[in-house]
């Protein structure tokens, strides 16, 4: 035995749908933009104060253990390697998920979801039109919802790092 | 795409991810296409029987305005209209962990090879 996992709440759904990044692995969420130069400290790094240190070393693991994680599936897994390279699937997630969640407060990032797809309709037909049409006022609307809950939930986030506790806990 | 279930009772012990006790409409299929169909189908199911409008909770906005169960139904419809867009010959069932950290995993380095 090499390794155990917890795979608890795991399901089976289609590829492009898996597909992505571990939380923890994500770069927060913001994932990398390359990866052939492996992210490095500054070369001032050794003069600078210990405050300075942390900052820039928190920010280099994360962007190097993102790339890694790239690099990694290039090398052993590269159907999923693949899937990471499609800028569509994020969006597919993201929307599949949310139209999953009972109806509540997450109707916001839903509608949200909903506004990306359609603000990048070229990455899922170049030939027909999106079968969505919103108004400018409903869009305005959602969006600024959406920015006023995601800040609420950046929050709520923040408090539960905080303490030490998450949402899986 | 195979593998999605192929139950045709909606019993306990259905392999069909999204049938529920309440759920009127069962949408039992083998493609990526009905696997998204039954997420919409669900959720509008759960709204039209049991959804009323709600406040919002404050922490998290602070418009007045309550949820409608119809917002949802509408989105769920804008949805369905999405599906057939986002289905693809690479969507193979896949399993995977969706949220991999470090606390849900251990790796024993000196039985590496």
């Amino acid at each position: 035995m090499t390794s155990i996992l917890d795979w608890q709440r795991t399901t089976v759904v289609p590829y492009t749908i898996q597909s992505g990044y571990p939380r923890f692995l994500s770069n927060d969420e913001n994932c990398v933009s390359r990866v052939r130069d492996l992210d490095r400290l500054p070369h001032n790094f050794d003069s600078l104060d210990v405050d300075g240190k942390e900052s820039l070393q928190v920010g280099h693991t994360k962007r190097l253990s993102c790339q890694l994680f790239v690099l990694a599936n290039a090398k052993y897994n590269r159907p999923h390697f693949d899937a990471l390279l499609q800028k569509v699937n994020p969006l597919h997630a993201d929307v599949v998920s949310r139209a999953g969640f009972p109806w509540n407060e997450d109707l916001v990032a839903f509608q949200n979801a909903l506004l990306d797809i359609i603000g990048n309709w070229e990455r899922f037909s170049t030939d027909q039109p999106s079968p969505l049409e919103y108004s400018a006022e409903e869009v305005l609307k959602w969006r600024h919802e959406y920015t006023e809950w995601a800040e609420s939930h950046d929050s709520l986030e923040a408090f539960r790092s905080d303490i030490g506790i998450n949402e899986e806990d | 795409m195979r593998g999605f279930g192929t139950t045709v009772d909606a019993t306990s012990t259905s392999t069909v991810a999204h049938v529920t006790v309440f759920a009127i409409k069962l949408i039992i299929g083998t493609t990526s296409r009905d696997y998204l169909l039954s997420i919409g189908e669900c959720e509008r199911t759960r709204d039209s029987k049991f959804a009323l409008p709600m406040r919002r909770e404050h922490f998290f906005s602070r418009s007045d305005r309550e949820i409608e169960p119809r917002d949802h139904i509408r989105s769920l419809d804008d949805f369905d209209r999405l599906v057939r867009y986002m289905c693809s010959a690479n969507d193979v069932p896949a399993l995977r962990q969706p949220d991999l950290h470090l606390s849900i995993s251990l790796s024993i380095p000196s039985t590496w090879r």
